[in-house]
C-alpha cells in the first residue's frame, strides 16, 4: 500500500485520486490498495437523502442487469468458439474474414425473414384460404390502347407440357427454368392483385413487393455505413498512417491470445518479417525521393504505358463477356439447343458465368506481373492490385447487365421491330424480370460450384503433394497461404449478385444464406487442413475498413440496375405484380393517392424540388462546417505539441539554473534550499 | 466426499466483493478459483487465504506460457516477494479479460513494458521489447536503433528521449489495432 501511495503522488494524471466517481475496478492498484480506497471513500460519504440512495441502488441494479444481458447475448453469438479457435491459431487478420462472412450470413438471413413474412407467407395464405377478392388492381394510368401486335405482349406460358425427362429436371434446377420458373423463386409468379382482407383494409401485393426490395437495399446501406463509419473515424484520428505505424507494431504487436507454441514462433517470425519489411520500405522510399528527373520521366512514362495496357486488358475481357452473353441469349431462344446434348445446353446456359470467372482468374495474374514492373512501394503495390481486381470483378458484373439490357430493350431503340409493341423485346423475353433473376440465380450457383471445385481440386492436392513429395520445387512452392483479400473479393462478388437479383428473385437471400453458411465451414476446413499462416500478417484494422468500402461499392453498383428497371423500363405484361402498369415505380404515387389528404400533400412535398434543393444546400453547408472543424482541431493539435516541446525546454533551463544556484549557495540557510527543492518537485511533476 | 467439495467453495460475500473490485463475471471468478486450487496449487487448504503461488507456476498457465513478456507480467502483478495470492491472481486475470476498458490495459501495459523499473519507457526498455518480440530472429543493431528512433519520433512529444505514461497512452490510443468492434485481441485473453 505504501508503494501505491508513492505512486499516487508521482502519478501524472493525479485526477483519479480526488475523483471519487472513478469506479473501483479501474483504479490501477493491487487489490489491497483498492480496498483501502474503498474504505476511504465510505468514510467520506455523508448523509445522503433517501432520493439519492434510491437512485444509487437503482443505478447499481441497472448496471448489473446490463452486464447480465451482455453476458447472455455474447453467449448466444453464433460461431463464437470457431472464431476463437481461428484467432488463436491464425491471428486476428484471418479471423476478421470469418467475422465478415458471419455478418453477411446474418444480413441475408434477416432479409430472408423479412421477405418471407411480407411476401411469401401472405401469398401462400391467400392462396390456400382463397380469400374473397383476388380483385384485379384498379390502377390509374393503364396502358395506352395497344395496337394489334401487342396483343401478344401478355402471352407468357413457360410450363412444359407432356412428359418431362429426368435430365430436364436437373437442368431446370441448375438454370431456374421449367418448374422453378413459375414458383415463388422468381418475379413472374407473384400476382398483381390487391387482396381485400376486410372491407376497409386490403393487402396490396405489388406495393409490398416493391417496398420490400427497396427496404432491403436501404437496410443494407444503413448497416454498412454504420459499420464503416467507425473504421473511417479511425483513419481520420490517426493523422498520418505512416507515422503511427511503428509504435503500433511494437507495442500492440504481440497477439496475447496465441497459445500454441508452434504458432508463437511463427508470430515471432512474422513480427520480425514485418519490421524488416517496413525498414526496407522506408529505405526504398528514401531512394525514390532521390531519383533524378531523367529517371522519374522514364518511370512515369513506363507506368503510363502499363496503365494503358491494363485498361486494354480490361476492355478485352469486358468485350468477351458482352459477346458471350449475347451469344448465350441468342442460342437459348432457339429450341434446337434445348433438345440436344445435356452438357451442351448446360454450357450455353452458363456461358456468361464461365467467361466472367475465367476473366477473374486470369486477369489478376497478369496484374501481378504488371505491378512488379511498375516499381511502386510495397503498400502502394498491394493497394493498386486490389483496386484493379475489385474494379474487374464489379465491372464484369456491370458488363453482363449491360449486355442483358441491350437485349431486353433493343439497346434503347424503341422503334425496332421487336420492341415497338410492348416497349421491350417481348418476343424473346415475354417475362424479362424472371430472365434477369434466372441469370443471377445461375451466377450464384456457379460461383458456389467454383469455390467448392477450386478447394477440392487445387487446395487439397497441393497439401498432399507438399506433404508426400520432398522434391525441391514442390517444397519451394509450399503450402497454401490463406489470402484474405482474394477471399473477401469472392464473397463481396456473391453478395453483390444477391443484391442485384433480389428484386427479380425474392428468395435469393435465402439461397445466399445457405451458400455462405456452407462456405464458412468449407473455408474453415481448408484453413485448418491446408493452409499455413502468412508471412506478412494482414492487419485486421485496416482490412476491416477495406472490406466495408468494397462491399459499399458493390451495393452502389447493385442499386443502379434495380433502380433503372424500376423507374425506366416497362414491366412485362405477361407476368409479375406490375403487369398492368407503365412503370414499376407508378405503384407508389398510385397508392399515395389513396392516403388522407394531409399525408398525401406532405409526401408529395418531400418528393418535390422545393424540398430537395434546400436540403441539398443545407447538407453542403453542414459538410463544409464539419470539414473546417476537423481542420481547426488538427491545427490545435499541432499548436499543443509545439507548446509541450517549449515547456520541456523551459524545464531543462530551470533545472540547470537551480543546480547552479544550489552549488553557489551550498552553505546557505535551509529555507532557500528547501524552497528550491520544492520548486524542483513541482517542475518535475508534468 | 462432501467435505472435499465444500473446501473449494468461495463464500458469496467474497465473490460479490471481487465482482465490485475486478472486471470478472461471477462465473469467471468461480472458475479461476477452481483453477487456482485444482490445477496450480494442488492443495487441500480450506481457504485460499494461505495459498501462495510462485511466479514460476503462474507463468506455466497456457495463456502466459508462450508470451514473451510473461516475466514482466508476473512481476507487475505479484506482491513484493514475487508470489501470487488469490487477490493478485484475480487482478491479473481481470486486467487481461475482455471487460477491462482500454485505459486500464494501457496503464498496466506501460508498467509491463518498463523493464528497468524507472517509471519511464526509455531506449533501453524499447531495445528489450523489440528483442523480445523478434525472439530468435536477427535484426542488425542499426535496424533496431532506427526502429527505436522511429518509435521515439512518433510517440515522444516533448523530445526528452523517453516515454512518460501520458505519451505512451497517447501513442497507443491512436494505434488502430487497439480499437475494433470486432474485438481485436491485444492485451486480452479469454
Amino acid at each position: 500500500v505504501e508503494e501505491a501511495e508513492n505512486r499516487e503522488t508521482q502519478d501524472q494524471d493525479g485526477y483519479w485520486l480526488e475523483d471519487d466517481s472513478r469506479p473501483l475496478k479501474e483504479i490501477p492498484l493491487p487489490m489491497q490498495g483498492k480496498r483501502a480506497v474503498r474504505d476511504r471513500r465510505q468514510m467520506k460519504i455523508q448523509i445522503i437523502s433517501s432520493w439519492e440512495s434510491w437512485k444509487k441502488s437503482h443505478l447499481k441494479s441497472l448496471k448489473r442487469f446490463q452486464l447480465e444481458a451482455a453476458d447472455v447475448l455474447s453467449r448466444m453469438e453464433v460461431w463464437k468458439s470457431s472464431l476463437h479457435k481461428i484467432e488463436g491459431k491464425f491471428g486476428t487478420g484471418i479471423q476478421s474474414y470469418f467475422n465478415f462472412l458471419r455478418f453477411l450470413v446474418m444480413l441475408n438471413f434477416a432479409m430472408f425473414l423479412l421477405t418471407a413474412a411480407v411476401l411469401v407467407i401472405p401469398n401462400i395464405v391467400f392462396m390456400t384460404v382463397d380469400l374473397q377478392g383476388w380483385t384485379l388492381l384498379n390502377t390509374t394510368g393503364m396502358m395506352e390502347n395497344p395496337d394489334s401486335k401487342s396483343g401478344n405482349c401478355s402471352l407468357y406460358n413457360p410450363t412444359q407440357e407432356g412428359l418431362v425427362s429426368f435430365y430436364t429436371y436437373i437442368m431446370d434446377l441448375l438454370s431456374g427454368t421449367g418448374f422453378l420458373e413459375l414458383s415463388y423463386l422468381f418475379y413472374g409468379y407473384y400476382k398483381d392483385t390487391d387482396v381485400g382482407l376486410t372491407t376497409a383494409f386490403s393487402y396490396n401485393i405489388p406495393l409490398a413487393y416493391l417496398l420490400t426490395s427497396l427496404f432491403y437495399l436501404l437496410v443494407s446501406l444503413i448497416w454498412l455505413v454504420r459499420r464503416s463509419v467507425q473504421g473511417f473515424k479511425l483513419n481520420l484520428v490517426s493523422s498520418d498512417e505512416a507515422l503511427t505505424n511503428y509504435s503500433n507494431k511494437v507495442f500492440a504487436g504481440w497477439d496475447f491470445c496465441i497459445i500454441q507454441e508452434k504458432a508463437t514462433q511463427l508470430k515471432h517470425n512474422s513480427i520480425h518479417y514485418e519490421l524488416q519489411m517496413d525498414l526496407e520500405e522506408e529505405a526504398i522510399r528514401e531512394k525514390i525521393a532521390e531519383w533524378t528527373t531523367r529517371q522519374k520521366f522514364c518511370i512515369y512514362s513506363l507506368r503510363l504505358l502499363l496503365n494503358l495496357l491494363v485498361i486494354g486488358l480490361l476492355g478485352a475481357s469486358f468485350f468477351c463477356i458482352y459477346i458471350a452473353t449475347q451469344y448465350s441469349q441468342i442460342l437459348l431462344n432457339q429450341d434446337s439447343v434445348a433438345s440436344s446434348n445435356f452438357f451442351l445446353s448446360l454450357l450455353v446456359q452458363y456461358l456468361p458465368s464461365i467467361v466472367i470467372t475465367a476473366a477473374n482468374f486470369t486477369m489478376p495474374i497478369l496484374f501481378n506481373i504488371i505491378i512488379g514492373i511498375e516499381k511502386y512501394s510495397r503498400t502502394t503495390e498491394i493497394k493498386l492490385t486490389l483496386l484493379r481486381s475489385v474494379f474487374l470483378r464489379l465491372a464484369s458484373l456491370g458488363m453482363l447487365l449491360f449486355s442483358l439490357w441491350t437485349e431486353i430493350t433493343c439497346a434503347g431503340d424503341m422503334d425496332e421491330s421487336d420492341c415497338s409493341g410492348c416497349h421491350y423485346n417481348y418476343r424473346r423475353y415475354p417475362c424479362w424480370e424472371t430472365r434477369i433473376g434466372q441469370e443471377m440465380y445461375k451466377l450464384i450457383i456457379f460461383d458456389f460450384i467454383t469455390i467448392v471445385v477450386v478447394m477440392l481440386l487445387v487446395d487439397f492436392p497441393r497439401k498432399i503433394l507438399v506433404q508426400h513429395c520432398s522434391c525441391k520445387p514442390v517444397q519451394l512452392w509450399g503450402q497454401q497461404e490463406f489470402l484474405v483479400p482474394q477471399n473477401v473479393l469472392d464473397i463481396v462478388y456473391g453478395q453483390t449478385i444477391c443484391w442485384i437479383g433480389t428484386f427479380y428473385s425474392p428468395l435469393l437471400p435465402l439461397l445466399n444464406t445457405v451458400k455462405y453458411f456452407i462456405i464458412f465451414y468449407l473455408k474453415k476446413l481448408t484453413l485448418f487442413v491446408n493452409c499455413r499462416p502468412a508471412n506478412r500478417t494482414f492487419r485486421a484494422s485496416s482490412s476491416n475498413f477495406f472490406f466495408l468500402v468494397v462491399l459499399l461499392m458493390g451495393l452502389i453498383l447493385s442499386c443502379v440496375p434495380v433502380l433503372y428497371s424500376i423507374m425506366v423500363i416497362t414491366p412485362s405484361k405477361g407476368c409479375g405484380p406490375f403487369r398492368t402498369q407503365q412503370k414499376i415505380w407508378d405503384i407508389l404515387p398510385n397508392s399515395i393517392e389513396g392516403l388522407p389528404r394531409v399525408t398525401r400533400e406532405f409526401l408529395f412535398f418531400i418528393g418535390s424540388q422545393a424540398f430537395a434543393v434546400p436540403l441539398f444546400v443545407l447538407s453542403c453547408i453542414l459538410l463544409f462546417y464539419v470539414v473546417s472543424l476537423a481542420g481547426a482541431y488538427g491545427q490545435r493539435v499541432n499548436l499543443l505539441k509545439a507548446q509541450l516541446q517549449r515547456e520541456e525546454q523551459d524545464k531543462h533551463f530551470l533545472v540547470k539554473q537551480i543546480a547552479e544556484m544550489g552549488r553557489a549557495n551550498q552553505k546557505n540557510n535551509n529555507n532557500r534550499v528547501s524552497f528550491f527543492s520544492s520548486l524542483m518537485k513541482t517542475v518535475d511533476k508534468p | 466426499m462432501g467435505q472435499e467439495v465444500s473446501t473449494y467453495v468461495l463464500p458469496n460475500e467474497e465473490i460479490e466483493e471481487y465482482q465490485v473490485l475486478t472486471f470478472l463475471s461471477r462465473q469467471e471468478i468461480i472458475s479461476f478459483h477452481h483453477k487456482m486450487f485444482m490445477e496450480l496449487a494442488n492443495s487441500e487448504e480450506p481457504h485460499h487465504g494461505n495459498i501462495r503461488l510462485s511466479s514460476r507456476i503462474v507463468s506455466s498457465l497456457p495463456e502466459l506460457k508462450v508470451n514473451p513478456f510473461r516475466d514482466r507480467i508476473c512481476m507487475v502483478f505479484a506482491d513484493e516477494d514475487g508470489e501470487f495470492s488469490f487477490d493478485e491472481f484475480l487482478e491479473m486475470m481481470s486486467v487481461l479479460s475482455d471487460n477491462a476498458p482500454l485505459k486500464v490495459k494501457i496503464e498496466y501495459a506501460f508498467r509491463i513494458y518498463d523493464f528497468n523499473g524507472n517509471n519511464y519507457i526509455d531506449e533501453e526498455d524499447l531495445w528489450t521489447v523489440i528483442l523480445r518480440l523478434i525472439n530468435q530472429n536477427e535484426l542488425s543493431e542499426d535496424e533496431i536503433t532506427s526502429l527505436v528512433e522511429h518509435i521515439l519520433e512518433e510517440a515522444d512529444l516533448d523530445n526528452d528521449n523517453f516515454l512518460t505514461p501520458a505519451e505512451f497512452e497517447n501513442a497507443i490510443a491512436k494505434a488502430p489495432d487497439f480499437f475494433n468492434d470486432n474485438q481485436e485481441r491485444h492485451f486480452y485473453c479469454h
